[in-house]
């Protein structure tokens, strides 16, 4: 199982999906398919960028478990999924 | 872009387009919010937040960087842009706020276009994007703009104002007339920050 410091690779920002993809891109160099997702001194993530690591996620094919997210990360996370949820339904 | 077309799109906004509190805003203005080409765009991104935390009220940061995180996101996904230039102003004694942003990339209508999705005219093509018509089909998609309006329009009261090649949409105004500025987009955000817009403003409720 590999841990992955967010911040040494987007600073304390998440905003565009373009970094997003590049990030998931980058996890196909490591030998493991486990991963840790440390989001400590992640501060912001965009709603785009929180829909683009959801999107990723779900069809990288590895096993990834997020630490350390603070309120405002993790209530732009719920805010994405039930957005996906309700476009999927409709 | 050209210097009289520029004067001319800051006729079109009506208000100062530069706002400045400072010599150091002054020189941040100049040199650190004008994007070329991406390069270092992450980099750059991080200092348009940075100047947000520092000169406005900690209230409005979270609502503000929704914003630009949207509107930064639109124009790195969709625009193809090589130049963008972002102008944030913030005056402490009226509480007003503004956030202008410009790119030369492709406009909305012609993101359509290229698409094939149909629309009768630009300021057509603007009101479906901000009705949340996306280029890209997953879902989840469309929200970047329809939310930034109803953000800017219902949380903080305030205008907003895209213009995109020939069309423009503007808070609560219909457009008679369309417009031959540039080819690409520009967004102007204003708020008068009452002392209550950002108190415990739960901004995911305007977005659900």
């Amino acid at each position: 199982m590999k841990i992955i410091k967010l911040n040494k690779t987007f600073g304390n920002l998440i905003v565009t999906r373009n970094s997003v993809i590049d990030f998931f891109s980058s996890l196909a160099d490591f030998s493991t398919e486990d991963f840790v997702l440390d989001f400590e001194g992640i501060e912001f993530i965009s709603r785009s960028g929180a829909h683009e690591y959801l999107n990723q996620k779900s069809i990288c094919g590895l096993n990834l478990r997020e630490i350390n997210l603070t309120s405002n990360v993790k209530a732009m996370f719920l805010l994405v999924a039930k957005q996906m949820k309700k476009a999927v339904s409709v | 872009m050209e210097k009289a077309r520029l004067e001319k799109i800051k006729r079109i906004f009506y208000v100062p387009f530069i706002e400045i509190n400072g010599l150091n805003d002054l020189l941040e203005l100049g040199q650190n919010l004008f994007f070329h080409n991406k390069d270092n765009e992450m980099e750059q991104i991080g200092k348009v937040f940075n100047l947000v935390k520092r000169n406005f009220p900690s209230d409005l940061h979270n609502i503000l960087l929704y914003l630009l995180g949207e509107l930064f996101d639109n124009i790195s996904q969709h625009s193809n842009y090589s130049n963008c230039l972002f102008i944030l102003s913030y005056n402490n004694e009226l509480g007003i706020g503004r956030i202008a942003i410009m790119d030369d990339g492709i406009s909305i209508p012609k993101a359509f276009e290229k698409k094939g999705i149909n629309f009768k005219d630009d300021d057509e093509a603007i009101e479906m994007a901000l009705r949340g018509i996306s280029t890209k089909i997953e879902s989840g998609r469309g929200f970047g703009l329809s939310s930034t309006k109803k953000l800017v329009e219902k949380a903080l009261k305030g205008m907003f104002v895209i213009i995109s090649r020939k069309g423009i949409y503007s808070s609560g105004k219909k457009s008679s007339r369309q417009l031959n500025l540039f080819n690409g987009t520009a967004i102007y955000l204003e708020f008068r920050d009452s002392g209550k817009s950002g108190k415990n403003l739960n901004i995911y409720k305007y977005l659900e």
